[in-house]
């Protein structure tokens, strides 16, 4: 499969089921990515349905007839005649209750054969039934036999005690992120790792770390509760620096940066810092494709956060990406720092960016919209970073320069400080660009504060508007004012 | 673009829409060689399923294994 093109973790795990399935070297499952886990799922149940439905009489016949033989007989005629393939069908036809019976009299490698011949969903219900030694024995055969995937198939219909026998079993925790990667229904995976006791779930999702097996580890941690999925992060986010470099690599490699920042966002921000500046995020092209799979994901709220932890030299680096992936993106992210509230980082980002992406910024529709506008400029105002927004302001079109002009206009604790910063920066022509594009209604406040200017400023702000080509229209309001 | 393919695939699995519907928008080539291998999955479980059936009758005992074949048959 081409790196690049890798698709997520659960369509990667139905691939794998798939081509287990249909057993063919003619059909290349990668072809099927892009049709998604979930008709990939569809089609593989369907498949399975066929097959079983197919002969489902003939085996339902069969076990009305067997009904009449004692269980102990039936088991040692399912070991000495009908094998494991038969048995698997029959037993799915039975009551559960007479069928875990009949089980329990089979030896364990016996069962392990017929478990892969049984119709899955009457195999759940089966083995939900049967004592917690009988599933670990079995399990233990097919762990041998690298059988994960047929272990995923049932693993969490398995019972409480049945859990812990198995993964008391098991020393190898990647055995143990293996079955869980192709786990049925992954749904169920929170309820699985709360039977499994603390020190032990924290010592597999160390072993994913430690043995490269970042995507099964990354799967447990995206298929869980929200609270445990923070858990499950923490524990990752305590590894080495070198270990979580490697994350890096390996999620922007694979396109895992959908299950990290899930992660990531209900983990404890004290890690935040670490991760945020490892040396591998540093890398443009590696942040690059972060942000872009953020806004594909609808992510950026929770990405936002994580920028923040960053050094200056990596918000220059996060700046210079987003702004990469073009004006869709970056409207995202802004829509994104409104939503989340977190206007601080795109101010700390935007210091950083060239003329060609302010102006970018300058023209987005967002800007035009006076809630997020008023919110970025209180935002501005309470860190005293007005300056650098006036920046923005200068490059917006007459219809922005409409919005700042109405938004500040309303606000005396937002006007003042846009004037102040103006005095500080010499940035009087932004501010005279701005009164010009006001609107009529909002054109005699303008004029107020422009007669409430120190000789100074007003000489400043004349000088401006007349460059700027607006004096003629705020003279007619002082004017009409004055009338 | 893969109608016929889907058509046959919904037949054979006699799956709905929502099953298989997908299939349509495949590459052709895929379709087809995945049409075919899912036949051939069915195809190879009936065969060795003939031959299971008929091993595991004649070692059941001579009264039982009268009556499996009748209703395995």
């Amino acid at each position: 499969m081409n790196e690049q093109l890798l698709p997520d973790l659960n369509t990667r795990a139905e691939l794998e089921k798939l081509a287990r399935l249909i057993q063919s070297d003619s059909v290349d499952v990668s072809a099927l990515a892009a049709s998604g886990a979930d008709n990939l799922r569809r089609l593989r149940q369907s498949i399975n349905r066929r097959s079983f439905d197919e002969h489902r009489e003939k085996f339902r016949a069969l076990e009305k007839f067997t009904r009449v033989l004692p269980k102990n007989y039936l088991a040692k005629l399912a070991v000495s005649a009908f094998g494991p393939m038969l048995s698997g069908r029959l037993v799915g036809e039975m009551n559960p209750v007479r069928a875990a019976q009949i089980v329990r009299r089979l030896p364990a490698d016996f069962l392990a054969k017929a478990v892969a011949q049984a119709e899955p969903d009457k195999v759940r219900e089966i083995i939900a039934l049967l004592p917690a030694g009988i599933i670990r024995d079995v399990a233990m055969i097919l762990v041998g036999q690298g059988e994960y995937v047929l272990m995923g198939r049932f693993a969490d219909a398995l019972s409480a005690p049945a859990i812990r026998a198995v993964v008391g079993a098991v020393d190898d925790d990647s055995v143990l992120l293996h079955v869980a990667f192709y786990m049925e229904e992954k749904s169920q995976l929170t309820k699985v790792v709360h039977m499994i006791d603390n020190d032990r779930v924290a010592r597999i999702m160390r072993t994913g770390t430690e043995k490269n097996l970042w995507p099964e580890a990354l799967s447990i941690i995206d298929n869980v509760s929200p609270e445990l999925r923070g858990r499950l992060a923490n524990i990752m986010a305590e590894q080495d620096e070198s270990i979580l470099d490697g994350l890096v690599g390996v999620a922007h490699a694979q396109n895992l940066w959908g299950p990290v920042l899930r992660g990531m966002d209900k983990m404890n921000p004290k890690y935040y810092r670490k991760i945020v500046n490892l040396p591998a995020v540093k890398d443009a092209a590696v942040l690059g494709s972060l942000v872009n799979t953020a806004y594909e994901e609808g992510l950026l709220e929770a990405a936002l956060p994580l920028a923040k932890s960053m050094r200056a030299a990596g918000h220059k680096v996060v700046a210079h990406a987003t702004l990469q992936q073009g004006a869709e993106v970056a409207e995202a992210a802004l829509w994104a720092a409104q939503n989340a509230g977190q206007w601080s980082v795109i101010l700390d980002l935007a210091q950083h960016l060239n003329d060609a992406e302010r102006d970018l910024i300058a023209g987005l529709a967002i800007l035009r919209n006076k809630a997020p506008l008023t919110d970025l400029l209180s935002v501005a105002v309470a860190e005293k970073r007005v300056a650098l927004l006036l920046d923005f302001v200068k490059r917006m079109s007459p219809a922005g320069k409409q919005t700042v002009a109405a938004v500040c206009l309303a606000d005396e604790d937002l006007l003042e400080p846009v004037l102040d910063a103006a005095r500080d920066e010499a940035a009087w022509d932004t501010v005279a660009s701005v009164f010009g594009a006001a609107k009529a209604e909002t054109l005699d406040k303008a004029v107020k504060v422009y007669q409430r200017l120190s000789d100074e400023d007003r000489a400043a702000l004349t000088a401006a508007a007349k460059d700027q080509g607006v004096w003629d229209k705020l003279a007619a309001s002082l004017e009409s004012t004055a009338a | 673009m893969n109608e016929q393919v889907t058509r046959q695939l919904k037949s054979l699995l006699d799956a709905n829409e929502k099953e298989v519907g997908f299939i349509e928008y495949l590459p052709g080539e895929t379709a087809e060689k995945l049409l075919q291998s899912i036949q051939q999955r069915l195809d190879g479980e009936r065969a060795a399923l003939r031959e299971k059936i008929a091993e595991g009758v004649s070692k059941l005992p001579a009264p039982l294994s009268g009556v499996a074949r009748r209703v395995l048959g």
